[in-house]
């Protein structure tokens, strides 16, 4: 049996209707057609999927998508607006911390959910956060100086 | 295949639902082992009952010397509440260690007990501080110690199709108490334990007056050092009693060869410091907490 739920996505109100046993990835890809989070392994275990949920990182393939109802979710999309990126994009381009790119939208968000909670992370704390996140090209050494970077840049701008 | 998922509001109303769909219904909480069963299509139940809302299942309390966890409380709340920090700190340690930020931030303590995996951290840590889990079902409320909610491997004595776990209750450490967690894995996230160990060791009058070592995954469920345990009781404690104790853990401990975990051989070697380590750190928290060293 279908539910109607209503949450917020990326600061708009949604309201529709999803199968029980369907994934908030589904959910955001096949129904909303959100494209930029990605689906790696489909258990938990590359972060690929990473969206955020509350204020908290979480596997969007992992999450039944009615567990949202009532929630503020957040995606990739959420982040930038037509003119202007977000300091993490903007700080991953210029670090050179994207190559093949599936696994950056899922990074990203981890970040932001560390950045959010912990404005200037220590590295060990940018490793813990991302940690969740498999990436098998930049060997990480670019995403987490991106992190702090960007870091910096939100912290002087407020 | 799905059918319907429910939100209950508190144990009485799911404990309803679970009794209407007569055992094709499940509880779930987290949702981040069960989840995977689904993409796998081995999971049998065709309605899921999620119990993360309900009321006070993430409440955490200090009461007349108990500390009290609601069994909804995610690893990330276990790992940065104050409370837990303070009277039993070592199981904000074990709940950091598991999987990873995004696994930690949907998987709950209730939910790490009752898939009863012999290594999970959580649970192991639960173990040696004595927790008890209360457990809601039709004819009632039972208490059953975590310690003996293991029905086999990867099985629990709670049937999530019937019952539902609602707290989980330990006695707060007190400043003649230290715990200690210790893991061995490849990786520090998303790597299963090649072994842990928890402990915690009450010291009265120079004497340790009671200790509880937990090994795993050396069964199927995590295992008491019993012998260890026994050895070290009215001893005085030191490094050369720690180490000679360590090394009886091995009498306790039953690998297997795994691909995951690494060897029989390599692992009963790597035990004793581990145990060793563990109570040498626990030893530490108590001189700290009496201002010492």
């Amino acid at each position: 049996m279908k539910r109607r739920i209503t949450f917020i996505l990326n600061g708009e109100k949604m309201d529709i209707e999803v199968s029980p046993g369907q994934m908030l990835i589904s959910l955001i890809k096949d129904d909303l057609h959100l494209h930029g989070t990605k689906k790696g392994c489909a258990r938990g275990e590359c972060g690929a999927c990473t969206v955020i949920i509350d204020g908290k990182a979480v596997n969007s393939c992992l999450i039944p998508a009615l567990k949202v109802q009532g929630s503020i979710v957040e995606t990739i999309e959420g982040l930038s607006t037509p003119t202007r990126l977000h300091p993490l994009q903007q700080s991953f381009i210029e670090n050179g911390a994207v190559q093949c790119g599936y696994c950056i939208p899922g990074t990203i968000m981890s970040a932001k959910a560390l950045l959010d909670k912990k404005p200037c992370p220590t590295v060990a704390e940018v490793k813990m956060g991302i940690a969740g996140n498999i990436c098998r090209c930049t060997g990480y050494v670019k995403i987490e100086k991106a992190i702090l970077e960007a870091a910096q840049i939100i912290s002087n701008s407020i | 295949m799905i059918q319907d998922y429910l939100f209950a509001n508190d144990t009485e109303e799911a404990l309803a639902q679970l009794y209407r769909y007569a055992g094709t219904a499940m509880v779930i909480a987290g949702g981040t082992d069960l989840m995977v069963n689904v993409a796998d299509l081995k999971l049998k139940a065709q309605v899921l009952i999620d119990v993360t809302r309900m009321e006070g299942f993430h409440k955490i309390a200090l009461k007349d010397g108990y500390l009290t966890i609601g069994a909804g409380v995610t690893m990330s709340e276990a790992a940065e509440n104050e409370l837990i920090y303070a009277y039993a700190r070592s199981l904000a340690v074990a709940a950091a260690c598991v999987g990873s930020v995004q696994i930690r931030n949907a998987a709950t303590l209730g939910g790490n007990i009752v898939k009863a995996q012999p290594a999970a951290d959580a649970a192991v840590m639960l173990v040696a501080l004595g927790a008890v889990i209360s457990v809601c079902g039709r004819s009632g409320k039972r208490e059953i110690l975590v310690e003996e909610s293991y029905a086999g491997l990867g099985q629990s004595v709670v049937d999530p199709t019937k019952e539902i776990v609602s707290e989980i209750k330990f006695k707060a450490l007190g400043n003649n108490q230290g715990c200690a967690y210790i893991r061995l894995a490849h990786r520090k996230a998303l790597a299963l334990p090649i072994l842990n160990v928890g402990v915690i060791l009450s010291v009265d009058e120079r004497k340790i007056s009671k200790v509880r070592i937990v090994m795993a995954p050396v069964d199927i469920k995590p295992q008491r050092a019993m012998a260890a345990e026994e050895y070290l009781i009215g001893k005085m404690p030191s490094r050369e009693s720690f180490r000679t104790a360590a090394a009886m853990a091995i009498k306790d401990a039953r690998p297997r060869d795994s691909f995951i975990h690494g060897s029989k051989e390599y692992r009963l070697s790597v035990l004793p410091s581990l145990v060793e380590k563990a109570l040498l750190e626990s030893m530490e928290e108590i001189y700290k907490k009496e201002g010492g060293v």
